[in-house]
């Protein structure tokens, strides 16, 4: 039998057709097509997608409970006939701030743990990908999904309310600026929790490490930012204590950041937790983009240099 | 254009050499890497892929740099790993066409690649199932699809028994065997047991501590030698003696006597002292090279195409 060649086996239950083996004469698609093929498969891996439905429910229903803060307010303005605002688009991330985190610590391992733990790196490393194509691939996918829970609650929030209000189109035109703010604030929030998440897990191969590791570091920090600044005396209390402590501790929490930060863009009052902390709003901002540079960093030198 | 050309090929780890000025050149067809484990095998393997870096030297593959040109290459190179490198969770399908698409297949031919690949190497219904459920044997053959299933013109197999029963050890050597002949692949296959590479390669490369030992057609590491066995039941001494006497140059060697042979004449003296003792005799045989001798020194090749 010669390559690409063909013989048949006549056996008792008839013939058997072994076409032997094809010679590929197609397509082959280069770099670009590898990682795009990476980054859809880390996408759909994010969400559970061909996968287990067990793999699905964490992802989707924390996706589904971001959703519901948006929900709440559309259906108590629409009952009331009047926006309440209890849940503006502004402090959304204080609400689902939690949320982004456990979903990274959910999903982040899948994209950042899972092909260590399972030594399939070599495998992708000895194809036409480069270490640092893989990485990119990663955070991307993550990014993406970070970005559907930043962002689609609250276009569902802010188109909701349009719709609900009596003059939709002029509810638009006055509120033309929002989708820009919403977009803003949350690419920044987005880029930052996939930053610091996919960091973790790329440190580690074991799935428990990288899941408990982005949980206790998210909630330490902020536990810890959070009761610094609360015993920190307001800034109208006179004599000025805050010290660099203090603002280094509400910085060393992302989740104060990621709230400064979008309160920053949308130009209101922080609330009384980082007002005491009194920084300038464009602190924040920064800060969420140091998160964000050193997360990528450290997975892009990771996979650079990890044994494959 | 050779297939694979090295020059002086080094790799220093801290404290360790693993490979140390290995110049080579090999045409195609089946080649076996033999050596002890952690003679340098899995180091040549993963240096010719471009996977690690060499310290010093060079390795061209199909014509291209590995060190410059690594991408290129791995597009035309297939890679089974020794260790694990499957995810348990995905199906061998899923797996082997997601790595065709990394390999740069479009999906539709990715998916058909995989499918026929695993036809080819054993796998039929089982391939819809999660890999964790995989036999050893069978997730042996998913690791050689994944390498295959992109049509690539060279095989590397690092220990592709690894981990088999006897049983699976046979069928994998005939299923290499048969990617090397029928398929029209180039392999290299790195094996630390010689029966291995013996039963399936048409050349071999032998390297111990990161030396190139030797490397040549398999035939010529067990040509004829210039000695002439004669076993006999008893009485080796007393015909060891005689021949001695006659003129030869012999040494004996437990019931057998070993003469050099010259020509032809040692076949006729032989005989006759034979019949003049009365010995039993068991066998006349011109001794072969054994493809042991290679690492006990004794072999007619060591070295001779270890200097450049």
């Amino acid at each position: 039998m010669s390559a690409g060649g063909s013989t048949d086996r006549v056996g008792a239950g008839g013939s058997i057709y072994d076409l032997g083996y094809q010679r590929y004469g197609g397509r082959r698609l280069g770099r670009a097509y590898a990682f795009r093929s990476l980054y859809l498969h880390g996408l759909a891996a994010a969400f559970g997608i061909g996968r287990s439905t067990r793999s699905k429910v964490v992802p989707i229903g924390l996706f589904a409970i971001a959703l519901v803060p948006a929900l709440i307010e559309l259906g108590v303005t629409a009952l009331a006939g009047e926006a309440l605002q209890p849940v503006r688009l502004d402090n959304y991330f204080s609400l689902v701030g939690t949320v982004m985190v456990l979903f990274g610590a959910a999903v982040a391992p899948e994209l950042g743990s899972r092909d260590q733990r399972h030594h399939v790196l070599s495998l992708y490393f000895s194809r036409a990908l480069e270490r640092r194509d893989y990485a990119l691939a990663r955070l991307a996918a993550l990014l993406t999904a970070m970005l559907a829970i930043a962002l689609i609650p609250e276009f569902v929030l802010y188109i909701g309310t349009a719709l609900i209000h009596s003059d939709p189109v002029s509810y638009l035109v006055d509120h033309a600026d929002q989708p820009g703010l919403i977009l803003g604030s949350g690419v920044l929030v987005a880029l930052q929790a996939t930053g610091v998440a996919l960091a973790i897990s790329s440190l580690t191969p074991r799935r428990a490490y990288a899941t408990g590791g982005i949980v206790a570091y998210w909630f330490i920090a902020d536990g810890l930012g959070s009761l610094i600044a609360s015993i920190t005396p307001p800034p109208d209390a006179g004599a000025s204590h805050i010290t660099a402590w203090t603002h280094l501790a509400v910085l060393l929490s992302p989740s104060l950041v990621g709230d400064g930060t979008v309160r920053w863009f949308f130009g209101t009052a922080p609330d009384e937790v980082l007002a005491r902390a009194d920084l300038a709003g464009w602190v924040y901002v920064a800060a969420a983009v140091v998160y964000a540079a050193v997360g990528i960093a450290t997975v892009l030198r990771r996979f650079g240099r990890i044994a494959a | 254009m050779p297939l694979i050309a090295t020059e002086n090929l080094t790799k220093r780890y801290p404290g360790a050499v693993a490979l140390d000025g290995v110049t080579l050149e090999l045409e195609g067809g089946i080649v076996g890497l033999v050596g002890a484990n952690g003679a340098g095998k899995s180091t040549l393997i993963k240096i010719l892929l471009g996977l690690v870096p060499a310290t010093a030297g060079r390795a061209i593959v199909l014509g291209l740099d590995s060190a410059t040109r690594g991408t290129e290459l791995r597009q035309r190179v297939g890679y089974m790993p020794e260790h694990d490198c499957l995810p348990p969770d995905v199906s061998g399908t899923e797996f082997v066409a997601h790595m065709a698409r990394i390999s740069g297949l479009p999906a539709d031919a990715a998916r058909e690649r995989a499918a026929e690949t695993l036809r080819l190497v054993g796998l039929y219904e089982e391939r819809y199932r999660p890999i964790g459920a995989y036999s050893t044997g069978m997730q042996q053959r998913v690791k050689l699809a994944q390498a295959l299933v992109h049509d690539p013109s060279l095989l590397l197999l690092d220990e592709p028994t690894s981990g088999l029963d006897p049983a699976g050890r046979e069928e994998m050597l005939t299923l290499v065997r048969r990617v090397g002949t029928d398929f029209g692949i180039a392999i290299v296959m790195a094996s630390h047991l010689l029966g291995e590479v013996e039963r399936v390669c048409d050349h071999l490369v032998a390297i111990d501590s990161g030396h190139l030992v030797a490397s040549a057609p398999l035939a010529r590491f067990t040509a004829l030698t210039r000695l002439l066995t004669v076993e006999v039941e008893d009485g080796a001494d007393l015909l060891a003696r005689r021949l001695t006497d006659a003129g030869q140059v012999v040494r004996q060697e437990g019931r057998s006597v070993l003469v050099d042979l010259d020509g032809p004449a040692p076949y006729d003296l032989v005989r006759d002292a034979v019949v003049e003792l009365g010995l039993p005799l068991v066998r006349i045989e011109q001794r072969r090279h054994q493809l042991e001798d290679l690492f006990r020194g004794d072999s007619p090749l060591v070295g001779e195409e270890a200097r450049p």
